[in-house]
């Protein structure tokens, strides 16, 4: 849930990176902490094992431009994609303002995508939060590898419902499209926050 | 509206054909008996067996019953009888009729001849019928081919592995305000809108419109072809006689299987498209194959083939994936400005650093870089879900950069006024929410008079979720030999803040045996309960009777997982922080937000919990005894906490068995003394409800894990293994595997 607090004219979002193990998730934050100036980011919390697969969560907090003479800042989170960390997972889902879906391209990780997406939308629903409501969008990583279904097929198998979301393609590792990804979900993050503030239904500290 | 397409079954066609030549053949055979009735007649010729009429009558319903028998196999009996009754009644029919038509004498019931010589044609187009399942027909009849496919697809479907386990509540429901049938919507067979609503992840959309389409309208008779070469690797290794290749040209269309179209469709909104092996088992010559089939089932994944996804999207119609609906239109994202930009890459670097945006008004939370992200080490094993891997972790910027986040949230002098409430003093309580209240004179550290002023207090904001917090007694803190200072409960609040995102807690403070116990726990957790485990373990922590400085005390196995970590010198009067989690919680990361916790206290404090050498407590009260032979072979599977020699005790107490597993040179009596008394305490907290099996110190790079056997195991000894380790997740799983093995032993 978004935060503004009217006193320093600051508003914080939470944007969740959900996906299935080892998709890339880590790697969009370790990008996106690489290429911040220091001033508008803090540390990258990553717990991950030797294999670089995410024990409990990511978290890189950033601060941005001013938006309607408010500070924005996003709390970037990861969740550990495996399955039987669930519950880790619907913890970090809590009073998320944006999710961005991160799929793994290849042919052979496609079930595992469909998987998650279903996972996500099911802890959404312990929460009474709704998909359809909450800002996502659907980042198809890995598209450097030659293994790759084409972006039809990840479309029709993650993107088909009545509202698609937007898409993009990305290799999180060189940095394509993370930055993309990210300014998209942020702007619809805002644009949702900023609508229920002005439908005063936000919390006002 | 759109008309609804008619739905086809899943086989339709290719039942109805053989039905349709069954009809043909009886009817065909019925002008046959009546052409070949009358040249009889003509001729003089009396069709019948010359049998008396006694021996003729029981010839037809038992000619019929074999016929039915040996016509439809595997029937029940109910069938056999009733099947057999229908056709000899349709013989006594037309028995009757040729009499009447020949005009010979009528005689009931008609001999067996001549109706006898077309009734067993009947049994072409009414077999289905009088078989009752297809099913049953498909599996014990041989059907031709692509019958054997359908029959196949039709009974693989209900059960294929879309769902992976998941309920159909917990699969994704279609969008708010579609979840009605849609218009337009085929009216599906069950097995297959169940499918499409466990398999569908998503609403209803012109892609989803159109499979739902191809697949009402999809019938078994086209398939696609799969490679065979891309499947082998599947498939047991001696599954053949001879090479694949020639197995591969040796198939019914040479190099490649054919899987009906339709099971693929069904599951291609999976992202994993797999056949039962009985979908190919036919394609296979017979005389090729080296198993059996229900061998290779054995052998598959829950007995299916999975096809490479890229060769069945390949043979799709494009259209299918090309009917996505447009892109949600988030109206007024255009009004928000690119939040995050890149500057063009500084020399050397292959990513930009961004200059600080006009407008952007500087965070207030200044946190150190961290360049890399911190890793843990590589040796660590990737399974473990849950071990001290990470207190190779710095969390300590980030967390304090988390916090900071929350603590810019609450108000200031110069928000507008809010509503002010008041409730009774609150002391540790007050302080462990106090980063989502405003702070209050008590959370500075002096401890809250019973009397003390009403303070203004602001109204917790219901957003981010908050350790829920329960309001200890005065009486409680004042019996305490003195208040938690204000460096304690930073310490405290601090756990409790940080453990936040991943656990709500309850937080309590307690005085036992003139020791303070900060009690975190999961919502839910008796805190009665946790209070009497601690009470129990709270004499081990001291320097007299452990054989190395307890750092922290972790209690598994049980529900809830108890961490003790002492924050001060226990007979300075502690204070001592229990933690309590519920299964699944984060044991690992509690575990390092609680020692360092301690290390500030320590710090802050100026002491250290320490310098137990066990010089203080009384000889152990156990016996030497010779390490069975088998302890040897156990040993070598602790590799963890490094080389250990194996020894034995026995408590003179309760004659139980210790087998130890200690580095040379370690004193074994004392350990073993520890342990048996840890034991004790373990087994007095299991009277009190709260069982647990394991018991881990922590000291310094020193693990000891005391591991009790698990009730109503045949052998019931305690293991203790200890040492200095780098893996103490690993270190515990090769106990509970050695524990494990020695009750198998």
């Amino acid at each position: 849930m978004s935060m503004i607090n009217y006193a320093k004219k600051e508003i914080s979002f939470k944007i969740v990176y959900y996906g299935a193990g080892v998709v890339g998730k880590t790697a969009n934050l370790q990008y996106i902490h690489r290429c911040l100036p220091d001033t508008n980011r803090g540390n990258l919390i990553s717990l991950a094992t030797g294999d670089e697969r995410t024990l409990f969560f990511d978290f890189l907090p950033v601060s941005t431009l001013s938006v309607r003479n408010f500070t924005a800042k996003f709390q970037l989170y990861t969740v550990p994609g495996q399955v039987f960390y669930n519950m880790t997972r619907k913890l970090v889902l809590r009073g998320v303002d944006g999710i961005v879906f991160v799929a793994d391209s290849q042919w052979d990780r496609l079930h595992e995508n469909v998987e998650s997406l279903r996972n996500l939308e099911e802890n959404l629903k312990e929460y009474d939060y709704d998909l359809d409501a909450t800002p996502y969008v659907i980042q198809y990583n890995k598209r450097d590898l030659p293994n790759i279904a084409p972006i039809d097929y990840l479309e029709f198998l993650l993107n088909r419902r009545a509202r698609r979301v937007p898409y993009f393609e990305a290799v999180a590792l060189d940095g394509h499209g993370v930055f993309d990804t990210l300014n998209t979900v942020s702007r619809m993050v805002l644009v949702s926050g900023f609508a229920q503030e002005e439908g005063g239904r936000n919390v006002r500290v | 509206m759109r008309s609804e397409p008619r739905v086809v079954r899943p086989g339709a066609r290719g039942r109805s054909r053989p039905k349709r030549a069954g009809w043909l053949v009886a009817a065909g055979g019925l002008l046959v008996y009546a052409g070949l009735v009358s040249g009889a007649v003509l001729a003089g010729i009396r069709l019948d067996m010359g049998l008396p009429w006694w021996v003729a009558q029981p010839v037809a319903p038992v000619i019929c019953g074999a016929l039915v028998w040996l016509g439809v196999r595997r029937l029940s009996w109910e069938r056999w009888f009733g099947a057999t009754l229908v056709l000899w009644a349709v013989h006594l029919a037309l028995g009757a009729l040729t009499q009447a038509a020949t005009g010979q004498s009528s005689i009931f019931p008609p001999p067996p001849l001549p109706a006898l010589l077309w009734v067993p044609l009947l049994l072409l187009p009414l077999q289905d019928v009088l078989a009752g399942s297809r099913e049953r027909r498909d599996r014990h009849r041989g059907a031709p081919d692509r019958t054997r496919v359908v029959a196949a697809l039709a009974r693989q479907e209900p059960s294929t592995p879309t769902t992976s386990g998941m309920t159909e509540e917990a699969a994704p429901s279609p969008p708010q305000g579609q979840g009605a049938p849609r218009e337009g919507s085929a009216p599906r067979s069950e097995p297959e809108a169940g499918r499409a609503a466990r398999s569908a992840p998503v609403g209803p959309s012109p892609a989803q419109r159109l499979l739902d389409d191809m697949l009402a309208r999809e019938t078994a008779g086209e398939a696609i072809r799969i490679s065979f070469e891309r499947i082998t690797g599947q498939l047991p290794s001696a599954a053949f006689h001879g090479p694949l290749d020639r197995v591969g040209a040796a198939l019914a269309e040479p190099g490649y299987l054919l899987v009906p179209r339709r099971l693929a469709l069904v599951q291609l909104a999976e992202g994993l498209v797999r056949a039962g092996w009985e979908v190919v088992a036919d394609q296979f010559p017979r005389s090729l194959l080296a198993v059996t089939d229900d061998e290779i089932r054995r052998h598959l994944p829950d007995g299916q083939l999975v096809l490479p996804l890229d060769e069945v999207v390949a043979q799709m119609p494009p259209e299918l994936f090309l009917a996505a609906g447009p892109l949600a239109d988030v109206p007024d994202i255009e009004s928000f400005p690119l939040p995050f930009q890149r500057l063009p890459a500084a020399a050397g670097e292959d990513v930009a650093i961004a200059e600080p945006l006009p407008g952007v008004a500087q965070p207030d939370v200044r946190v150190e870089t961290t360049e890399e992200p911190a890793l843990i080490d590589d040796r660590l094993d990737a399974s473990t879900p849950e071990s001290s891997l990470l207190e190779l972790v710095d969390m300590e910027a980030g967390l304090v950069t988390a916090d900071a986040f929350e603590a810019e949230r609450w108000p200031t002098d110069a928000t507008p006024p809010m509503e002010m409430t008041w409730e009774p003093p609150r002391a540790f309580a007050d302080i462990v929410a106090g980063a989502s209240q405003p702070r209050l004179p008590q959370d500075e550290g002096a401890p809250p008079a019973a009397d003390a002023p009403p303070a203004p207090e602001s109204p917790v904001p219901a957003v981010a979720p908050r350790p829920e917090v329960e309001t200890i007694t005065p009486a409680a803190v004042q019996a305490s030999p003195r208040g938690p200072s204000a460096e304690e409960i930073a310490s405290a609040r601090r756990v409790a803040a940080r453990l936040a995102p991943l656990v709500p807690l309850d937080v309590d403070a307690q005085v036992v045996d003139e020791v303070l116990l900060f009690t975190v726990s999961s919502p839910g957790l008796d805190r009665e309960q946790c209070g009497d485990v601690s009470r129990l373990m709270l004499p081990l922590l001291g320097s007299s009777r452990a054989p190395w400085p307890v750092e922290q005390l972790t209690l598994r196995g049980g529900a809830p997982t108890v961490v003790m970590t002492p924050l001060g010198a226990l007979a300075d009067g502690g204070p001592v922080l229990v933690s309590a989690l519920s299964p699944g919680g984060s044991l690992a990361l509690l575990e390092i937000v609680c020692r360092r916790a301690a290390a500030g206290h320590a710090k802050s404090a100026g002491r250290r919990n320490g310098g137990a050498n066990g010089a203080g407590r009384d000889e152990p009260d156990v016996i030497d005894v010779e390490p069975p032979r088998r302890l040897h072979q156990v040993a070598s599977t602790l590799g963890a906490v490094g080389p250990v020699t194996v020894s034995a005790l026995r408590d003179a107490e309760t004659e139980e068995p210790f087998y130890l597993f200690l580095p040379a040179g370690s004193d074994v009596r004392s350990i073993g003394g520890f342990a048996a008394e840890v034991a004790r305490a373990l087994r007095k907290a299991a009277e009190t409800g709260v069982v647990f099996h394991s018991a881990v110190l922590r000291s310094g790079r020193r693990r000891m894990v005391i591991r009790l056997p698990d009730p109503g195991a045949a052998r019931s000894s305690v293991i203790v293994a200890a040492g200095e380790t780098d893996r103490p997740g690993l270190a515990y799983r090769q106990v509970e595997s050695a524990a494990l093995t020695l009750a198998a032993l």
